[in-house]
């Protein structure tokens, strides 16, 4: 029996998780931030976006492994 | 002979196209490249003989693309960096561009799965992100470069209004031998501030540091290689796997029949159609992302406040 394709789903589905919440908490306080200061907006959002990109690609990583397992199946 | 030649050659070529192949289709892909460059460079054709005092069309549009980058990027180099804005544009328009061309397709089913026809993301192949994050690289450590031997005039110098840029105490930056020194310093950056505050024989210490930090500023300078594409690659990707395996399933619930199947069938073609249109967004993210960090890598090369 093949788990690969259960290790590649249980590996995005877990892996996901961490940056999720990276990504919750990192646009709650930019909200929180411009509701304090709404004429800091532009450069808020710029820092946030790029931020955002730094923990998406923590998950890409996991969807590229997660793919690369359930494709062995 | 050289039919045998051209034989092995072929053979070489095509096992090659196997290995550079992520398991999209090539040929498709190159198609698709071609309409993205087709349509970026028709536009801006076009928008050439609209431009003036009002302009209005394709032109408006694109000035107004243009506007919202310039802000983008005083925000992080200040005036200076109105000097990238055509460079960042083009990134912009282009990945914008392959994402949306890859909403066109419409599924074809054939051999039992599903495959996406006519247009395809040309962004969810690596070879595209990857060309595109050397090109990215390649163009800020030349900036660098350029900026230490022959400074950018710096329109920010002596005006005291506010700006978002830092580095601007220097009002002279190094140009020439200095500059390419200082650039060439940058390399093992902390090292020698860190040895000139270590005492007695702890100065030894600046010997690891030395090599640890020269590692380090080196890969510094290339990691977005790997970064920048992978980022795009694995978001573009992402989508188009799921919407190949929803269609996919799609197809086996239409193969099979029945009357339950096809209602399951309609959900699953609306969750494609929000997936699409979910793409289409992100497509715009992941572009002004690209941008942004485009910019802000010029922004770190550009500024010499050591």
């Amino acid at each position: 029996m093949n788990f690969a394709s259960l290790a590649g789903g249980l590996a995005i589905g877990l892996g996901m998780m961490g940056p999720g919440i990276g990504l919750g908490i990192g646009v709650g306080k930019a909200v929180e931030a411009i509701g304090r200061n709404p004429e800091a907006q532009p450069k808020i959002q710029t820092t946030m976006l790029v931020g955002l990109a730094f923990i998406e690609f923590l998950g890409l990583l996991v969807f590229v492994v997660g793919n690369g397992l359930a494709g062995k199946a | 002979m050289l039919g045998s030649l051209i034989l092995a050659n072929e053979e070489a070529g095509q096992a090659a196209a196997h290995a550079m192949s992520f398991g999209w289709h090539e040929a498709s892909l190159l198609w698709s490249s071609a309409a993205v460059i087709g349509v970026v460079v028709g536009t801006a054709i076009v928008a050439r003989g609209q431009a003036g005092l009002v302009p209005k069309g394709v032109a408006a549009v694109y000035e107004h693309i243009f506007d919202w980058l310039e802000g983008l990027a005083f925000g992080l180099m200040g005036k200076q960096g109105r000097r990238f804005v055509p460079l960042a544009c083009s990134f912009f328009l282009y990945i914008l561009m392959c994402s949306w061309i890859g909403l066109l397709p419409w599924p074809s089913f054939h051999e039992g799965h599903a495959e996406v026809a006519a247009f395809d993301n040309p962004a969810s192949s690596i070879s595209t992100t990857l060309a595109l994050a050397m090109l990215a690289v390649l163009s800020f450590n030349m900036i660098g470069l350029r900026h230490a031997l022959a400074p950018y005039p710096d329109p920010d110098h002596g005006h005291d209004h506010e700006h978002a840029g830092h580095g601007h105490e220097h009002h002279h930056a190094p140009s020439g031998v200095a500059g390419f020194g200082h650039w060439v310093a940058r390399f093992i950056d902390p090292v020698p501030m860190i040895y000139r505050d270590l005492g007695g024989a702890l100065k030894v210490l600046a010997i690891p540091m030395f090599f640890l930090f020269l590692l380090i500023n080196i890969l510094e300078r290339f990691i977005p290689l790997v970064s920048l594409s992978l980022r795009l690659f694995g978001n573009m990707s992402a989508k188009h796997t799921v919407k190949v395996s929803l269609l996919t399933i799609l197809e086996q619930l239409l193969h099979d029949g029945g009357f339950f199947n096809w209602g399951l069938a309609v959900i699953i073609f609306g969750s494609t159609c929000f997936v699409a249109l979910l793409g289409a967004l992100a497509g715009f993210l992941q572009a002004m992302i690209f941008t942004v960090l485009f910019l802000s890598y010029i922004a770190h090369a550009v500024h010499t406040d050591h």
